[in-house]
């Protein structure tokens, strides 16, 4: 009998851990979230603009369109429809043609004014579940405001040259809302005839952006109107019955647009740092146009690199120099660059006050701050502000990579899964496309001054 | 920065193992397996060369001992985190056959004898495009442990033992390098990186045996720390013709401290046949801290990669029963805590260490005068265990569940 009682309690445990090798389920569902009608609003990072175009093969990585292929896996069934648009795009699309010397081309896009610029032709059955619109401030939704009477949806109207008036609005409000013969209705409209139970948006950013991404020569919208434009647009959605997020601004002043070339005359070799090791500066126009020597807290941005490779900018010594100065458009002075930053973190205040039960806070100001301070990593990658290597920004340094939108996707449902108790499973970011580079033959580094003096081609003014 | 696209990629010489905490083995012989290894103050067998040398003149004549451990590990990672959305992954299954074997002599006064088993090893092994592809794929750690010994026993009271080691080991680690880049297709440009070298290392142990009575020992034994010296190649597979100058190939060398061990324990035997064992075993893992991997060729202008581990020292606690049933047959049992050197941040997926129970049984059959069979089999169930707090190296939270199967054949054959 000894030896059984000896035996026995060793038995015992095996069957007791057999219990640790029962299978984990994930969870995977969506709570009190409801998708059944997902409408997403926003600007041109919500449409999936990517290196200076809007194309369909970045807007199929936009981050609502990535939510719904989320919501789907977690069982939902949602049509997210959006106005797909055929390569290369519309807008002057970047490309890599040649790794190296880096050679950035621009595409030239398509006309926006036509109906064969769509992946389907056929319009969508009330309006696109993603209503973005590239270059909107956060009124435009809710206004008439750029809204252009298309009778026909001809799409005859052209696009004008003047600030106001954007081609995008032909291309998203393409559906007669409320059956109103000819008026495309604004997004607002659109948005309630579709009676969304779940909407994203976010917007903001062009109200700061646009402004400094043209060197403060775009105006902006001041903190207050800011506020109350904010709150009119919650304020029309919870008269929907649908759930909300909405999602704080990044710190525009980071994006390696503005980051990249720095204030002084780049080593070839590094162009973080000074050529020849001293810091001689580099000449441009202030806020108020007076030429003057840049400092350490000016920035200048990508755009510059046209202007500096045709010899502006740089001290009379130099050769090449034209001895004139970099125009005021390409910098962003000290001065404006406290006032962008103070707008941001006022503009933030007024979006995390909005959080309520219905509405939830999708904080993509303090993601993409860890991004800049070089703290954020994902499954062993890092991903910085760095010009086309840091993984975040596509070519027009300013709107996100595939990957980036991501990353937006998997914060907007860190937001969502927690105010509704969803299990929506994240999207494994380092699947995504990043930026396309040729398969070229090449056996050259790529060269600093390559992109600085060589490789770029003018194109016409980016569009947000 | 955008001089040139470089990457900053720690390369990781991690191994796993799925059994033991990090990535020492401490199974060497069927018998002390299946006393769940509580066997320093009775090391009677060939085995006292890993456990405790002051057992050898205890043995009888020219003998061979030896066999294999069978080692069947499963782990299953899941994360639900923004930074790393990985569903649900197995490890791919695995199994690790390392032997063991010692030569002896003793002439009941003195012995010698040497062993070679596996003391660092195994491996792990996820599958190809796994969700922590950056951080690792596979990695691999072959080592033997060549180990000749000497026991003398002073007096009828105190055996006391020596031996030295001389390690040769191989390592093979690759893993997915991330770039910004895609195809024209959409297909993210991933190199592969496949580190492989191989080097040695050497050591020392000693042990003492104290014999109180017939029913009552203590054993205390201690194996030097190794510095393992690699060298080896670093080479880069899936490259597009374009990114070619950014990973170039060249020679890499690093050093793995294997850590020192300290095992004491007490041996008694409450009545006839049988034996109980209690033993304390001390790791000191805090040697494998930063991991230094050196660059012959400079890649990208870097010359050294680092990576911090940061284990920290563990400590296991044995304790196992031996019973004799007849002449021919005796039957044993035993259970091990092993608990885990990683600390809160560290887990990654090329180690998946937690802390662990461990339940033995065994039998050890005598055929002949010469001929004796031990045979074992130990489960290893690690606790479930959640890094939340990741650090950003790894940048990979989530859920590790693991247990592996150990199956062990020795065979004693008495030459002379």
């Amino acid at each position: 009998m000894k030896r059984v009682i000896i035996l026995l309690p060793v038995f015992g445990f095996l069957f007791l851990s057999c219990e640790h090798e029962s299978p984990l389920e994930q969870g995977k569902g969506l709570g009190s979230a409801n998708f059944q009608v997902y409408v997403a609003l926003g600007n041109s990072i919500t449409a999936g603009y990517q290196s200076s175009a809007l194309y369909a093969s970045s807007q199929k990585y936009s981050y609502p369109n990535l939510i719904a292929g989320q919501v789907r896996a977690a069982g939902g069934t949602l049509e997210f429809s959006q106005p797909l648009i055929k390569e290369p795009g519309v807008g002057g699309r970047l490309r890599i043609s040649k790794v190296s010397p880096l050679t950035i081309v621009v595409d030239p896009g398509l006309s926006a004014i036509s109906t064969s610029i769509y992946v389907n032709a056929s319009l969508p059955p009330f309006a696109y579940n993603n209503l973005a619109i590239p270059g909107a401030y956060v009124n435009n939704p809710f206004t008439n405001n750029n809204d252009v009477l298309d009778t026909l949806n001809s799409y005859s109207k052209s696009f004008g040259g003047s600030y106001g008036d954007n081609p995008f609005h032909h291309i998203v409000r393409r559906n007669p809302a409320n059956g109103q013969s000819g008026n495309a209705g604004s997004v607002w409209e659109q948005v309630k005839k579709l009676n969304p139970t779940f909407v994203t948006a976010w917007l903001g950013n062009n109200d700061v952006f646009v402004h400094a991404a043209s060197g403060g020569v775009l105006p902006y919208t001041s903190a207050v109107a800011f506020q109350s434009q904010f709150n009119a647009m919650i304020d029309s959605l919870l008269t929907t019955n649908a759930q909300i997020v909405i999602a704080t601004i990044p710190d525009v002043t980071q994006a390696a647009l503005m980051t990249t070339l720095r204030w002084f005359i780049p080593d070839p070799a590094d162009i973080s740092k000074p050529l020849f090791g001293s810091y001689l500066p580099l000449y441009g126009e202030l806020a108020d146009g007076t030429p003057k020597y840049l400092g350490p807290n000016d920035l200048v941005l990508l755009t510059a690199a046209y202007w500096l490779a045709d010899g502006y900018g740089i001290p009379s010594f130099f050769p090449g120099s034209r001895n004139l100065p970099l125009p005021r458009g390409v910098i962003l002075d000290s001065a404006e660059v406290a006032l962008v930053r103070s707008l941001i973190s006022q503009y933030n205040t007024t979006i995390r006050q909005r959080e309520s039960v219905r509405v939830a806070v999708a904080d993509i100001h303090s993601t993409f701050d860890e991004i800049a301070r070089n703290v954020f990593f994902a499954s062993g990658v890092q991903f910085t502000t760095a010009y086309i290597v840091g993984g975040i920004f596509s070519l027009d340094g300013i709107h996100p990579t595939s990957q980036a939108s991501g990353l937006i996707a998997n914060k907007f449902m860190e937001a969502i899964n927690a105010k509704w108790g969803a299990s929506i499973p994240y999207v494994d970011v380092l699947m995504l496309p990043g930026i396309p580079i040729p398969l070229g033959k090449v056996e050259k580094r790529l060269g600093l001054m390559d992109i600085l003096f060589g490789g770029f081609e003018r194109s016409k003014d980016w569009v947000f | 920065m955008l001089k040139s696209l470089q990457y900053v990629f720690p390369i990781i010489i991690a191994t796993s193992v799925a059994v033991g905490s990090g990535f020492q083995l401490n199974e060497h012989g069927a018998r002390g397996i299946g006393m769940g290894g509580a066997y320093v103050a009775r090391p009677f067998d060939g085995s006292a060369i890993f456990v405790n040398p002051a057992g050898l003149p205890f043995l009888n004549g020219i003998e061979f001992y030896g066999g294999a451990t069978a080692i069947m590990p499963k782990v299953r990672f899941r994360g639900a985190h923004p930074s790393n959305p990985v569903p649900e992954t197995n490890m791919q299954n695995q199994l690790f056959l390392p032997p063991h074997s010692y030569l002896t002599y003793s002439q009941g006064t003195f012995g010698f004898g040497v062993g070679v088993y596996t003391m660092f090893g195994l491996g792990t092994d996820w599958p190809e495009g796994w969700a922590g592809r950056a951080i690792t794929e596979k990695a691999e750690l072959v080592s033997f442990t060549i180990n000749p010994s000497v026991g003398i026993k002073v007096s009828n009271f105190l055996s006391i033992g020596a031996g030295f080691s001389y390690i040769p080991a191989s390592v093979v680690i690759t893993r997915a390098v991330k770039t910004p880049f895609s195809l024209e297709t959409g297909e993210p440009v991933e190199p592969r990186a496949r580190m492989t070298a191989s080097g040695s290392g050497i050591g020392w142990n000693a042990g003492i045996l104290l014999s109180i009575s017939d029913d009552l020992s203590f054993g205390l034994s201690y194996r030097s720390k190794s510095k393992i010296s690699f060298k080896g190649d670093l080479a880069f597979e899936r490259v597009p013709s374009s990114l070619k100058s950014s990973f170039s190939d060249g020679p890499m060398k690093t050093t793995i401290v294997a850590p020192a061990n300290i095992y004491a324990g007490v041996a008694y035997k409450p009545m006839a046949g049988l034996s109980v064992g209690v033993d304390f075993q001390f790791t000191t893992w805090s040697t494998f801290d930063t991991l230094i991997v050196e660059l012959e060729k400079p890649l990208n202008g870097q010359s050294t990669i680092k990576s911090t581990r940061a284990y920290q020292n563990n400590f296991l606690l044995r304790a196992g029963v031996e019973y004799q049933l007849s002449d021919q047959l005796a039957v044993r049992a035993g259970y091990i805590f092993d608990q885990s050197p990683v600390k809160e941040g560290y887990l990654e997926p090329s180690l998946p260490d937690a802390d662990r129970h461990d339940f033995t049984v065994g039998f050890g059959y005598t055929i002949s005068e010469n001929l004796h069979i031990d045979a074992s089999y130990m489960l290893v169930v690690a606790l479930q265990r959640s890094e939340t707090r990741s650090i950003p190296e790894f940048s990979f939270n989530g859920t590790y569940n693991s247990t592996a199967h150990l199956a062990s054949v020795s065979v004693r054959y008495r030459i002379f």
